[in-house]
């Protein structure tokens, strides 16, 4: 969608904020050193978890400035410092699960089977058996709801605690035992 | 009849993720249920085998972590101007008839000369765009409205790049901006 050539839309700005009618507050410079650590530090475990969700490098990537983006805009409700990874996580889950659904209702395919290149370290025989593993890998995901691919991605490929699950989640213990149950039934019959 | 634990409870005991109650019901059971425990081992085994299978994850590009910094600029610099007008009307009803004239202004100038400068933001009712340039400050509405999608939008010299547009929020997220061609 592309306006003409030197056309200029002249009209009226509603200088409203940007995210859910709340105004940003305005960031100091400490802020912005602090924000740039933090996607120093994290950038690419975010990345990896996003990957693993979505199946795709260039839908990660977007995902990756949306949700640090986001983590920007709300660095006010982070209470603990401590606690920074798995509130950027829970970020990115459900960035990833709105994509996902949105993707679901738009009827496209969001896997991409063109794998990516892997490290040039390795041969191209293990790069081929490589890539035909997270084929198939990827392929028995996309059979899982996004909230059991959320789950299993965090427990089973990242390695978070079962609580730490539940938190990137923002749902209960309970809740987050159902999904991880559920999903490693679906992928033991599928893998199996 | 033998009671068996359900296959979600094997599932879970696996790898300790049953709440401890139901953990020390079901390994009293697999002390004596071969059939049990067999099922319990092939889901100890899920997890590192989706772990081979998924391999290491593509490494991230090196200008994303720059793209990432540079889109929180510009959220900053729109962020102070959004708040000061909208807690005053008075003055932003002044300063939308003033950015209204001025846009006016620039339809059929000269843009030849490149601008020192650029931003766009997007606020929920426009895309709005900024240049620093021998003529001064400008700024201009790129696009009125909330795109539906993916778009390149311009204005003049200045084209924005939009990559995703949230449906339920309307929220846009801005990827690149360019001057001239």
């Amino acid at each position: 969608m592309v306006t003409a050539a030197g056309e200029t839309l002249a009209g009226e700005i509603l200088p409203r904020a940007v995210e859910g009618g709340r105004t940003p507050p305005l960031v100091s410079a400490e802020a912005t050193d602090w924000f740039a650590g933090l996607v120093e530090q994290h950038l690419r475990r975010v990345f990896a978890v996003l990957y693993r969700m979505v199946g795709n490098s260039a839908d990660a990537q977007d995902l990756a400035q949306e949700v640090f983006l986001k983590a920007f805009q709300r660095q006010h409700q982070l209470r603990d410092a401590e606690r920074v990874l798995p509130w950027l996580l829970r970020i990115a889950a459900n960035a990833a699960i709105d994509f996902q659904r949105a993707r679901a209702a738009q009827r496209q395919e969001p896997w991409d089977d063109t794998l990516e290149p892997q490290s040039s370290e390795i041969s191209a025989e293990s790069r081929l058996v490589q890539q035909e593993r997270q084929r198939r890998l990827h392929r028995a995901l996309r059979l899982l709801s996004p909230k059991e691919r959320a789950a299993i991605v965090l427990r089973d490929l990242e390695g978070l605690s079962g609580a730490e699950v539940a938190e990137a989640l923002g749902c209960s213990r309970i809740t987050v035992r159902a999904h991880i149950a559920s999903a490693r039934i679906k992928l033991r019959r599928i893998l199996s | 009849m033998i009671w068996h634990p359900s296959e979600s409870d094997l599932a879970l005991a696996a790898t300790g993720d049953l709440a401890a109650w139901r953990d020390l019901l079901v390994r009293r059971h697999l002390r004596g249920c071969a059939e049990c425990r067999q099922l319990t081992g092939e889901y100890a085994a899920l997890p590192p085998a989706l772990r081979e299978l998924a391999g290491d994850a593509p490494a991230t590009p090196a200008w994303l972590s720059e793209r990432i910094l540079a889109g929180a600029t510009e959220a900053t610099a729109f962020a102070g101007a959004a708040r000061a007008l909208r807690q005053n009307p008075a003055v932003a009803f002044a300063a939308m008839v003033v950015l209204f004239l001025l846009a006016l202004l620039l339809v059929g100038r000269d843009s030849s000369l490149p601008p020192q400068n650029y931003k766009a933001s997007a606020t929920a009712d426009a895309v709005i765009g900024e240049s620093i340039g021998p003529r001064g400050r400008e700024r201009m509405v790129v696009y009125a409205g909330t795109p539906a999608g993916p778009a390149v939008v311009s204005a003049g010299d200045l084209q924005v790049e939009i990559s995703q547009v949230d449906p339920r929020t309307g929220a846009i997220t801005i990827t690149r901006i360019r001057m001239g061609d």
